[in-house]
């Protein structure tokens, strides 16, 4: 943890587990025992000990208002552990501070992290001195020593160091490599204090007691979470009073509550490595109830008992995906919504990227947006004074009709990419023009999602996917010259973003960002035009193009199909012959890198004309 | 025959055919459970102090009867209203839901078990067996939905082996049920059941 924001939302989601855990408690407690009852506090201390996700919470909406909440104030602070935009993520539940303080919230956490280093100094001090006080104590007489011998033996336990102490109230096990029994000076305890002393002794009570101490100490500022942990000393007394009964027999058992309730006015050790009989007058009073339901638990719950503790952990532990591309109303609520919740998928992103500049739509822009970047759009969203609106390049257009040129990955886990925003244009005759914006693009990965920026500025181009006006992006190149000619390459591609994908409900509407989209077609085009030498003395009719690709792309490339150039007839102007050859990968699960060669084999009536790999290179 | 007691055993055996069936029909435009859970919740509900003269301990689940009734009310309502919440914000009420009912089904079973235990110790066989089961698959279910990432990289050809076998599991589990109750209900009003 390294600021204040993420101790917050770390102990309130701690609390929602434990308020949980007290319900679910209460309405079992006179059905599962008190082995269950203290047993199930396990989820509760995995939870501590587990960093709390802000991209699954027990209550979703915790981590939004704690991000909006955190946005609002460091805003105005000049922090050194919280900065206004930079989601929580929490590596760990132990707090760290690696600067001095300089804004109240810094203060704050300081002042959080002296506190849990205090509470564990004062268990320490505690522990020393009544460590140090047991030193003082003198043997216990011959009675108590036999009477421990006596329990023991009968209830097949292991005794332990004795020792008398002056001014004890009642009897408590100190230490926990070299435990000590404490009894008070002049009085032989009752055999089932004994017992239940060295039952606490048995289980190492007084390790778990130093380990729910040390728990105490990370929340000592959160007063529900030390009602809980005063409950879960509770509980653990009660189980103890559990093992005790089973080991007592008719008379015995009564006479054991009464012991109890002799010892509800005293006062009582209470420090990490000890455990006492007597734990205060309210404690005692709901361990006289348990006591009261020993026999009336319903028999044979054992295996339910741990269904319902791994149901528990299993639920407390994970939580429920926040979804928080839709919530928000106001700027920081959104930004906020969309650091905690980012495009899952590059089609994803680069469709929200694309709708967020044509309707300047403030969601999707903060959806995609790298988190060095949502201050500045924070600022560009106040200068418009319209929490859900911005004017861009192309919020004037108004087409929705996205193509993505260009898109391969970049070998370094991010993808390069041009968004093609579309612009038809009627001349004077009515003829149309597919005439496009096109804006380069990269996108690379961020909080556990993508993240996407501009590369450069938007470029036009006019009549693009009419073939023979060559505005069509061009991606790579090569050329080479063979015995009667030349060859040029050229390559592009285009990926759409699929509408009809079961969960694209939301891809029509320019207001919603749709993070986890899915690519319908990628496809990549080769432009292969052969200049012919005059005197070459080929039959362009009857040419034929074999064309592949190699190189990187994880194997996409190398082995692929051929791109298959249509029906293999060249669109043939004098000695020029030009192949459209195209290749599609449909619904691709991964983008591959740009391709480096490509492999050509041009024949003519069955002989081979031309057999080359030419390297291609950036169109630049 | 114990009247009471057989009362009480019929009233849980419709009460199983309302919580494993499903009757939908389509009104307004909102899908209506003419068999809807609830109704099961409140039929136990009614049985428990016919169940009590045998197995004391069954009132102990009335106050988990009447949370469950209240809960599939609800859930039933906002059905019939066309009322859906947000699945993320109602996550902590299914949490305590879901290990209520896990409790409350394995006692009511282990009570039926042993109230049948008097009348045919198979049936209180099987009915252990039933709850066993239930429980365990109820179980790992709920802790497998806590893992989605779990899910999303299991393999197509697993998790479509897994729904089919949940599928037959349920069939299995609902005829079995059925059956055995139903059974328990026709040996008591033969007279097989504890005396008054």
């Amino acid at each position: 943890m390294g600021n204040i924001w993420e101790f917050l939302y770390q102990t309130l989601t701690v609390s929602i587990a434990a308020a949980v855990l007290l319900l679910i408690k209460w309405l079992l407690r006179d059905k599962l025992s008190p082995r269950w009852q203290y047993g199930v506090w396990a989820v509760l201390a995995l939870r501590v000990l587990w960093p709390a996700s802000t991209a699954r919470g027990l209550f979703p909406p915790l981590a939004l208002w704690i991000e909006t909440l955190k946005s609002a104030a460091e805003l105005r602070l000049n922090s050194a552990y919280a900065a206004p935009f930079e989601v929580m993520r929490l590596e760990s539940v132990l707090p760290w501070a690696d600067s001095a303080p300089r804004s109240v919230t810094d203060w704050l956490f300081a002042l959080y992290i002296a506190g849990a280093a205090a509470t564990l100094l004062w268990y320490a001090a505690r522990y020393v001195r009544l460590c140090s006080l047991l030193k003082r104590g003198a043997a216990v007489d011959a009675e108590t020593a036999r009477r421990i011998a006596e329990t023991a033996e009968k209830y097949g336990q292991r005794p332990c160091a004795a020792v008398a102490v002056p001014g004890l109230s009642s009897a408590f096990v100190c230490g926990v490599f070299r435990p000590v029994l404490a009894v008070p000076e002049g009085e032989t305890p009752d055999g089932k204090v004994i017992l239940h002393e060295l039952l606490h002794l048995k289980y190492r009570d007084a390790l778990q007691n130093v380990f729910w101490c040390c728990l105490r100490a990370l929340h000592w500022c959160n007063p529900l979470m030390q009602y809980v942990f005063d409950r879960v000393g509770n509980d653990m007394e009660s189980l103890c009073d559990q093992r005790v009964l089973e080991r007592l027999e008719g008379e015995e058992r009564r006479e054991y509550g009464g012991i109890l309730l002799e010892m509800a006015n005293g006062s009582y050790a209470r420090a990490p490595g000890t455990s006492s009989i007597s734990n205060g007058a309210k404690n005692i009073s709901r361990r006289i109830e348990a006591i009261a339901r020993f026999k009336l638990y319903p028999a044979g719950m054992a295996l339910v008992a741990a269904c319902t503790a791994v149901a528990l952990g299993a639920a407390l532990l994970t939580g429920a995906s926040g979804d928080y591309y839709l919530k928000g109303n106001d700027a920081l609520s959104i930004l906020a919504a969309a650091r905690l919740s980012r495009c899952t998928t590059v089609a994803g992103v680069l469709d929200t990227y694309h709708k967020g500049l044509l309707f300047g739509n403030v969601r999707c822009l903060a959806t995609v947006a790298p988190a060095g970047e949502q201050e500045e759009l924070y600022y560009e969203v106040q200068k418009w004074q319209n929490d859900t609106w911005i004017d861009t390049f192309a919020s004037q257009f108004d087409t929705y009709d996205p193509v993505f040129f260009n898109l391969f990955a970049d070998g370094e886990g991010g993808y390069t990419a041009e968004i093609g925003f579309f612009r038809p244009e009627y001349d004077s005759e009515g003829a149309l023009h597919e005439n496009y914006l096109l804006l380069p693009v990269e996108v690379w990965s961020e909080g556990g999602g993508y993240v996407a920026r501009a590369a450069g500025e938007p470029r036009p181009l006019r009549d693009t996917w009419r073939y023979d006006a060559g505005t069509m992006p061009v991606y790579s190149r090569a050329r080479c010259e063979f015995d009667g000619g030349e060859v040029e390459v050229e390559l592009y591609n285009f990926a759409l973003v699929d509408y009809w994908f079961p969960s694209a409900h939301n891809l029509m509407d320019g207001s919603v960002p749709e993070p986890d989209a899915q690519y319908n077609n990628y496809g990549i085009s080769a432009e292969v035009t052969i200049r012919f030498d005059e005197d070459a003395g080929i039959d362009t009719g009857h040419m034929t193009l074999n064309a592949r690709l190699t190189g990187s792309g994880d194997g996409v490339w190398d082995g692929a199909e051929d791109l298959e150039s249509g029906d293999n007839v060249p669109m043939v102007t004098g000695d020029t012959a030009t192949f459209f050859c195209f290749m599609s990968l449909y619904r691709p699960e991964e983008i591959p890198e740009p391709p480096e060669a490509i492999e050509l084999k041009l024949m003519d009536n069955g002989e081979t004309l031309f057999m080359e790999t030419l390297e291609l290179e950036a169109a630049g | 025959m114990n009247s009471q007691l057989y009362t009480a055993i019929s009233r849980v055996a419709y009460a199983y055919v309302f919580y494993y069936l499903d009757f939908n029909l389509g009104l307004n435009g909102h899908s209506i459970n003419f068999l809807p859970e609830w109704a099961c919740f409140a039929l136990i509900l009614s049985a428990l102090p016919g169940l009590a003269l045998a197995e004391r301990s069954a009132l102990l689940l009335r106050p988990l009867a009447w949370i469950l009734l209240a809960a599939n009310a609800a859930e039933w309502v906002m059905a019939l209203l066309g009322v859906s919440l947000e699945a993320g914000d109602l996550y902590l009420v299914n949490v305590l839901i879901d290990v209520v009912a896990l409790y409350f089904h394995f006692q009511l079973l282990t009570n039926l078990a042993s109230i049948a235990r008097g009348v045919n110790a198979s049936r209180a066989q099987s009915l252990l067996r039933i709850r066993t089961v239930t429980t365990l698959v109820g179980t790992a279910v709920s802790a497998l939905s806590a893992l989605p990432s779990l899910a999303e990289r299991a393999p197509d050809w697993l998790s479509t082996a897994a729904a089919a076998a949940l599928l037959v599991y349920v069939v299995i589990i609902v005829i079995w049920t059925l059956v055995t109750l139903f059974g328990l209900r026709a040996d008591m009003r033969r007279g097989e059941g504890p005396a008054q």
